[in-house]
């Protein structure tokens, strides 16, 4: 009778088994065809990159206090925020503090960016095969909790674990296309005014100021009688802080190709969310995710 | 007929405006340092150093408004991002839930009687309805 019982729930499992895959194949045909890993992998890269972002938007103020600083002659051993007496630099440093205001609000802009690549990776990155297995484990607990027989008990655990992979891996392609072409161009935009904000405010003009009032600051030190030691010296440290800006540079540069090989990548997975099949997504956005990658260490290097 | 008027671009003039600051900051400095003034007095170079130094605040000044303007271009496309980012954490939590929700449900009573019963089509009827609920 045992062996009768268990020949039985073999039946019914496999003839089950082969309804959920019909059903599987043919919602998920429906579903769309976004693979969730290489979703997962470039947005995991994203978040990096806007992550690699706040230190060089925390630069802005403070490359605008070393070129107050540099106002302050060799010999005077002061710091602009301590020349409360000279209104010019009082005023000085008050424009440093509205323009760190500004880059603070660029930060919050990268951490919003940031915020919903994290959401969509780990979105991606749900194991649905590990929801089956956890959700057969429960049911075959329960199951057994509620008077089933050993042999009823397998079966249930096995057809729920395959019915909460199907579930929930049809919801997740499903809600996976949506959230990435809801926001197809506000990513695009926000990419770009970052972008701006780095290049048009940091680059050409902070830094560039900076390293212009650095380089004055050792013109006006300079004697033409000093010895060639001190002349050498003064050289010596002017080409360090001449480095030091430079480095920075490079960085910035470096977040400005990222964030438009971010923007250039998601674009492309956006436009082609609802029809690209599921082989070609690694294909499309590998290029970006390898490109972002080698540029976030060159990124981090200066800041 | 008169042309379109060119919509005022904030952040664009608060650049330019920078950018000419900037740049009267520095022909100050290279004037006083230049050794070309004539009779020019320690206190002269003093003031051309001050005048330089307030250049260059306006010119800070403008570079902020400059990026303030930006970022205010691109609110509403972070409001939405936002709003979405928000919807798919919610998604999420709904994935975690809905397993063990199914594996709850279907080890009940519904469709653990159809599989007992042998009743395929009673199967995937719950099924289809565990289905629909996860959808909406």
């Amino acid at each position: 009778m045992e062996i009768l019982d268990q020949e039985i729930m073999t039946l019914i499992r496999n003839r089950t088994r082969v309804v959920l895959i019909v059903v599987t194949i043919s919602a998920l045909l429906f579903a769309g065809c976004t693979t969730p890993d290489a979703v997962s992998k470039f947005c995991a890269s994203a978040a990096t990159t806007l992550a690699s972002a706040k230190p060089v938007f925390a630069d802005m103020k403070a490359s605008c206090m070393r070129a107050a600083d540099s106002r302050e002659a060799i010999g005077a051993f002061t710091a602009a925020a301590d020349d409360k007496k000279n209104p010019t630099m009082v005023d000085a440093v008050a424009s440093c503090n509205d323009i760190g205001k500004q880059g603070d609000g660029a930060a919050a802009a990268a951490a919003i960016l940031s915020d919903y690549f994290s959401a969509i990776n780990a979105l991606a990155s749900f194991g649905t095969a590990k929801a089956g297995t956890d959700a057969g484990a429960l049911a075959t607990k329960t199951g057994a909790a509620l008077g089933a027989n050993s042999a009823a008990q397998t079966a249930i655990g096995s057809i729920v674990g395959d019915l909460a992979s199907f579930l929930t891996s049809a919801y997740q392609l499903k809600k996976l296309e949506g959230d990435l072409t809801r926001v197809s161009k506000n990513i695009s935009d926000v990419s770009d005014g970052l972008v701006k904000v780095i290049q048009n405010n940091y680059l050409d003009q902070l830094l560039a100021d900076e390293e212009q009032k650095t380089a004055v600051r050792y013109r006006e030190f300079y004697r033409s009688d000093f010895s060639p030691e001190a002349k050498v010296m003064l050289d010596d440290r002017w080409r360090a802080d001449e480095a030091a800006i430079q480095a920075k540079r490079a960085s910035a540069q470096s977040l400005i190709s990222a964030l438009q090989a971010l923007s250039k990548g998601f674009a492309n997975l956006a436009s082609n969310a609802h029809s690209l099949k599921a082989a070609d997504l690694p294909g499309l956005l590998g290029p970006y995710v390898a490109q972002i990658q080698a540029l976030i260490p060159q990124i981090q290097k200066a800041f | 007929m008169a042309s379109a008027p060119v919509p005022f671009n904030s952040a664009d003039e608060a650049n330019q405006l920078a950018r000419l600051f900037y740049t009267l900051s520095q022909t100050v400095d290279d004037l006083r340092l230049g050794g070309t003034l004539v009779d020019a007095t320690p206190a002269d170079l003093g003031r051309l150093k001050d005048e330089a130094q307030a250049l260059d605040n306006r010119a800070h000044y403008f570079t902020a408004e400059a990026i303030g303007a930006t970022l205010l271009n691109i609110q509403s496309d972070l409001a939405n991002i936002k709003a979405v980012t928000a919807d798919a954490k919610t998604q999420l939590g709904t994935l975690n839930t809905v397993s063990k929700v199914i594996a709850i449900a279907t080890a009940g009573l519904g469709l653990a009687t159809a599989i007992a019963a042998g009743d395929p089509a009673a199967i995937l009827g719950a099924a289809n309805a565990l289905a629909t609920t996860v959808a909406a």
